[in-house]
């Protein structure tokens, strides 16, 4: 360790004379030469006037005396005037009394302004003043001493100096510290040089771990290393100083208790030990402690004191910058880490500082980029004039809160961004701080979920199911069209709909029960319930239900269900059907069974009437039962589709003969009449289902048509269809029967089946094979006078566009007379298989009828035949004009016979004839075919040719 | 077996007449016939029969109306009914059961078994 040397004065100190001497205080100077000024000036006048009013009176007083002699007179005169004068002069040395006290106030007026002048100057300037006025001190009071107390004075003026020197370089260096350390080194310097100490350290307080800790050291020691580097609360002079928060001052070292280490004091001869603690307030920021080599002097101590105060405001005010320094450090760092865009701007919008991310979000690379521009500039072009807009709102209002916008970059590349803005103060008016959040990914998910909500619900909506959501409390949260469509609500409707409003009253308690289920997180599945429509309508629905629970607690009931309605409801015409189909199939069974059952147990062997009326019993039953399972299977055919129709061009005359002959036994048995009026005209239909649907409502009509009665089939061509009509004279149907007699096992009377032989199905057939055919049926009837039935058919289209078609030699059509259904079958299938249309007639009545309604290009005629027989019905047709044109050609076993040219031909049944028959038959061509000797196809053959030339012949196709 | 009275009731000719004939050879029991529920009531009542064979299926007033209304007779209420049904359902045998009538028989029964059914059902030696 080294003696600490006096250092020369500070650069500072002889910057502070010069400035002195250079008339730095100016105005100071200038109020005290001017308060000097005016009070010389003061004296002066005073002196002048007072001399003025002495020089005065002298002469009055010499004038008097020498004019004393002469005139005695004028003496009380002059006495007069000469005591003017004393009183002049006497005025004149008060006034110059008053005038120096008044100047004498100015000089001190002058002081005590330069003082005040002092006293205001900050601190650096204050220690110059304080070094400025102590010289001025020292020259003012050396002027009032002798030469010892001159030098005594000078020695204290010199110390003064000094310590007023040590305060204002501390305050300097405190002042222009840029960090604590350095500022604290630098006072630990000027401590060292200024009081002239041998050691001078400061440390400050670890508040947390309660421990001093070494910031500077200067003098002889300048390591910050070592014993005292780290000094707890309490230990050493140093630790006890601050724990205390008193100052420890002695000149003593060698005898203080409170020196740690006396040797080292005596072997560096120290003697004197002053220890501040640094105080702020209370509180103790740490201690200055100096070792000096001679004694510190009160005057020293009093300076240390004033730099001890410095020294804590100044580690106060450096702790308070580091703590505002980390706290923006870490609010840098923060803001840097968060990817969080943040912006500072002014009120017009511009940038004044911002963030590296939202440089990156603004599309820049560099924040002196966007420095002093305009946010709207990289604001995507729609949003422009609302983010101008948001900047002055915030500015107005002091925020804006979730402003989404778009920025976009040089590539056009558009960036959606939230904004949160609040406006803070700042120095000369606010700024907006901007948080901005870059949202495409919050975007995008928004959008994908918005994408799969709208898919969801366009599921749900197009759903057929009926999907519903009802809160806990029971509320209609949404429903689906087909729910609201099915249930008759509309969709301003359902919010105010409680469960209790569509379900069925019956079905509360079960659905109630279902919900709790469901909210103990069960799953319940085919739920059955029914619901009330708005219009009161039920609609049975079966489905499942779930519930979406929210911490546990119940939150939304969800539930699809399907409209049963129509399924159950024909579940149950099925099940009434299988019943029904059950009680018919079993009821001739039953008799059959038992019947039979009977005759095999030989319970009736004695009894053989009994046992013939059981077999004939079994047998109409069989019947009955073979009649049922035909229509049933058909039935069931038709209306599955299985049937398929064969659809052509049928004439409406030849079908309703077909069905004609298919019952004239029926009704020759009953004794009813038949008649036909047929149409001219064709249908596209399959022909053996018309003629089943016309036999069918025939035969209904001559069961119920009591005898002697007559039994109408009529067909009238209108508007693109065939209307046929079958008609009779019964009993009628009743009004309340009209509307099912078309259903299955649907009967006027349930006796009808047993007396009628019906299966209660015929009726049901008809409508599937017209509905098939895309035509309607009905029926008209008056209880007593009888029923029409009617039906329609689609005309066959050539026939719609040539409803008369004579003209056209095609098709042709041939009417074909024969009592014998199975011949006239037989030749029918043979001509149409050629392309003729073919009319049957099973009696020369019913010939001349059709051939007079009809006009066939020829006719087929049998000669033996029941009634009217073949010579009678040709005679017949020769006689009306109508059918005297028409060909015949002679069907017959019989042999021709001579006919006066009215038979075009003659074709022989391929059955053999006797060569006596052929003999007679003469007329026109005649072909003979003998049975045995003739195949079907040279029957055909001689028959198809024939009547080709017969209807392709000139004039109308008809032989001349 | 004691000559026992018994009506039936079908709108079956046949199967009246197979009945009938079944048992009177077989039961030895006079027979009554009636075609309809309201021909068999009034039958019913006038005949006071020891026992109904009744139809389940019939056009107008099926087997259970007419049974509901033998009920409501004080002079036929307490004729035993059996039911003859097409119907083989468990759900329609049951609901026929919870009628109260005494029985159900099947159709087609077995005309040699017949009466020995309803001695059985009616608990007739």
């Amino acid at each position: 360790m080294g003696v600490a040397t006096r250092r020369p004065r500070s650069p500072c100190h002889s910057r502070v004379l010069t400035r002195w001497g250079a008339g730095m205080l100016v105005p100071t100077r200038t109020k005290i030469n001017i308060g000097f000024g005016l009070a010389l000036t003061l004296l002066a006048v005073i002196s002048v006037f007072t001399y003025r009013e002495m020089v005065r009176s002298m002469q009055a007083v010499r004038w008097t005396e020498r004019t004393h002699e002469t005139q005695e007179e004028q003496r009380t005169l002059l006495i007069e005037r000469a005591a003017k004068s004393q009183e002049s002069a006497r005025k004149a040395v008060m006034i110059a009394a008053v005038g120096s006290s008044l100047a004498l106030l100015m000089i001190l007026a002058s002081l005590l302004i330069f003082s005040i002048s002092i006293s205001r100057r900050q601190q650096a300037e204050n220690a110059t003043a304080l070094k400025d006025s102590a010289s001025y001190l020292l020259l003012s009071r050396s002027t009032k001493f002798d030469i010892n107390e001159r030098k005594q004075a000078e020695a204290e003026m010199a110390e003064r100096h000094r310590l007023a020197t040590l305060v204002a370089d501390a305050g300097v260096a405190l002042s222009g510290a840029e960090s604590l350390r350095q500022g604290l080194q630098q006072c630990a310097e000027i401590l060292v040089r200024d009081i002239n100490a041998a050691l001078a350290r400061i440390w400050t307080i670890n508040e947390p771990d309660k421990v001093l800790e070494l910031q500077a050291s200067a003098g002889m020691y300048t390591h910050l290393e070592g014993g005292h580097a780290r000094v707890p609360l309490g230990q050493f002079e140093i630790g006890r100083i601050a724990e205390s928060g008193e100052p420890h001052l002695t000149n003593t070292v060698e005898q203080d208790s409170w020196v740690g280490d006396p040797e080292w004091a005596r072997r560096e001869g120290m003697v004197a030990f002053a220890g501040y603690p640094l105080r702020v307030g209370e509180n103790v920021v740490g201690v200055v402690a100096a070792f000096a080599r001679q004694p510190l002097t009160p005057t020293t101590l009093q300076a240390f004191a004033s730099v001890a105060h410095n020294l804590a405001q100044f580690i106060k005010r450096k702790r308070a910058e580091e703590t505002l320094r980390e706290s923006e450090e870490k609010y840098r760092a923060l803001i840097e880490t968060t990817g969080t865009g943040y912006v500072i701007l002014d009120t017009q919008g511009r940038v004044v500082d911002a963030n590296e991310e939202y440089v990156w979000l603004s599309g820049h690379r560099a924040l002196q980029e966007i420095l002093g521009r305009r946010v709207t500039e990289w604001t995507a072009q729609h949003d422009r004039a609302r983010n101008a807009e948001a900047v002055r709102r915030c500015a107005e209002l002091g925020f804006v809160r979730d402003l989404e916008i778009e920025y976009v970059d040089g590539d056009g590349k558009c960036t959606p961004i939230e904004v949160d803005a609040t406006v803070v103060p700042a120095a000369g008016g606010v700024r907006i701080v901007g948080l901005c959040r870059d949202i495409t990914e919050r975007k995008r998910v928004h959008q994908a979920l918005q994408e799969s909500e709208e898919r969801y619900r366009d599921l749900a909506e197009n759903a057929a199911e009926l999907i519903q959501s009802v809160s806990a409390e029971g509320r209609f949260l949404y429903v689906n069209r087909a729910w609201r469509e099915t249930l008759g609500y509309s969709i301003e409707e359902v919010p105010r709909l409680n469960m209790r409003d569509v379900i069925a009253a019956e079905h509360l308690p079960q659905c109630q029960e279902v919900f709790a289920k469901v909210r103990r997180g069960e799953a319940a599945n085919d739920v059955e319930a029914v619901f009330v429509a708005k219009t009161g309508k039920r609609v049975a629905v079966r489905g499942s239900v779930n519930c979406r629970l929210v911490d546990g607690r119940h939150d939304v009931t969800n539930a699809i269900f399907r409209d049963v309605t129509a399924r159950l409801e024909i579940e149950r015409m099925k099940d009434e059907f299988v019943s029904t189909v059950s009680h018919e199939l079993r009821t001739p069974l039953t008799s059959i069974r038992g019947a039979l059952g009977l005759l095999t147990a030989g319970v009736l062997s004695a009894e053989p009437a009994k046992a013939r009326r059981m077999l004939e019993i079994a047998m109409a039953n069989t019947d009955r039962l073979i009649r049922l399972i035909n229509d049933i299977l058909d039935i069931e055919r038709i209306e599955s589709g299985r049937v398929k129709l064969e659809k052509r061009s049928c004439p409406a005359a030849s079908l309703m003969v077909q069905a004609m002959d298919s019952v004239r036994e029926l009704a020759n048995r009953a004794g009813v009449k038949l008649e036909l009026f047929p149409a001219y005209g064709s249908v596209l239909a399959d022909p053996d289902r018309v003629v089943q649907t016309l036999t069918n409502l025939i035969d209904n009509a001559i069961k119920f048509s009591p005898p002697s009665s007559t039994v109408t089939a009529k067909a009238t061509p209108r508007r693109g269809e065939m209307l046929f009509e079958v008609s009779d004279h019964g009993r009628g149907i009743p009004a309340d029967k009209l509307g099912v007699i078309f259903e299955r096992f649907q009967q006027v009377d349930a006796s009808d089946e047993r007396e009628k032989g019906g299966t209660g199905l015929g009726l049901a057939i008809c409508r599937s094979i017209v509905d098939q055919h895309g035509g309607r049926i009905w029926v008209e009837s008056e209880v007593g006078q009888g029923s029409s039935f009617y039906f329609t058919l689609p005309l066959f289209q050539e026939q719609v566009e040539t409803p008369f078609p004579e003209a056209s030699p095609s098709p042709r059509t041939i009417l074909i007379c024969d009592d014998e259904p199975s011949i006239r079958d037989l030749v029918k299938t043979l001509l149409e298989r050629h392309g003729f249309r073919v009319l049957g007639a099973g009696s020369g009545t019913e010939a001349i009828r059709q051939a007079a309604t009809c006009q066939p290009d020829a006719i087929l005629l049998d000669l033996v035949m029941p009634g009217m027989d073949g010579w009678e019905t040709l005679a017949a047709l020769r006689d009306r004009p109508v059918t005297s044109e028409i060909p015949v050609v002679v069907f017959s076993v019989l042999p021709p016979r001579e006919i006066d040219g009215v038979v075009a031909g003659w074709v022989q049944k391929p059955q053999e004839i006797s060569a006596a028959e052929r003999e007679k038959l003469k007329l026109g061509e005649t072909v003979f075919l003998t049975k045995g000797e003739t195949s079907p196809a040279e029957f055909e053959k001689r028959l198809i040719g024939l009547l080709e030339r017969l209807t392709y012949g000139p004039a109308g196709g008809r032989p001349q | 077996m004691s000559t026992k009275r018994i009506l039936v009731i079908d709108d079956e000719d046949d199967i009246r007449e197979v009945a009938k004939l079944s048992l009177e050879m077989l039961g030895g029991w006079e027979v009554l016939l009636a075609r309809s529920g309201a021909e068999g009531l009034a039958t019913a009542e006038a005949e006071t029969p020891d026992t109904i064979l009744l139809d389940v299926m019939m056009p107008e007033m099926d087997g259970p109306s007419t049974f509901l209304k033998l009920q409501e007779n004080p002079a036929t209420q307490k004729i035993p009914v059996i039911f003859m049904t097409a119907k083989m359902q468990a759900a329609d045998q049951r609901r026929f059961k919870n009628l109260g009538v005494t029985s159900v028989i099947t159709k087609p029964f077995d005309p040699v078994q017949l009466a020995s059914q309803v001695s059985a059902a009616l608990g007739w030696d």
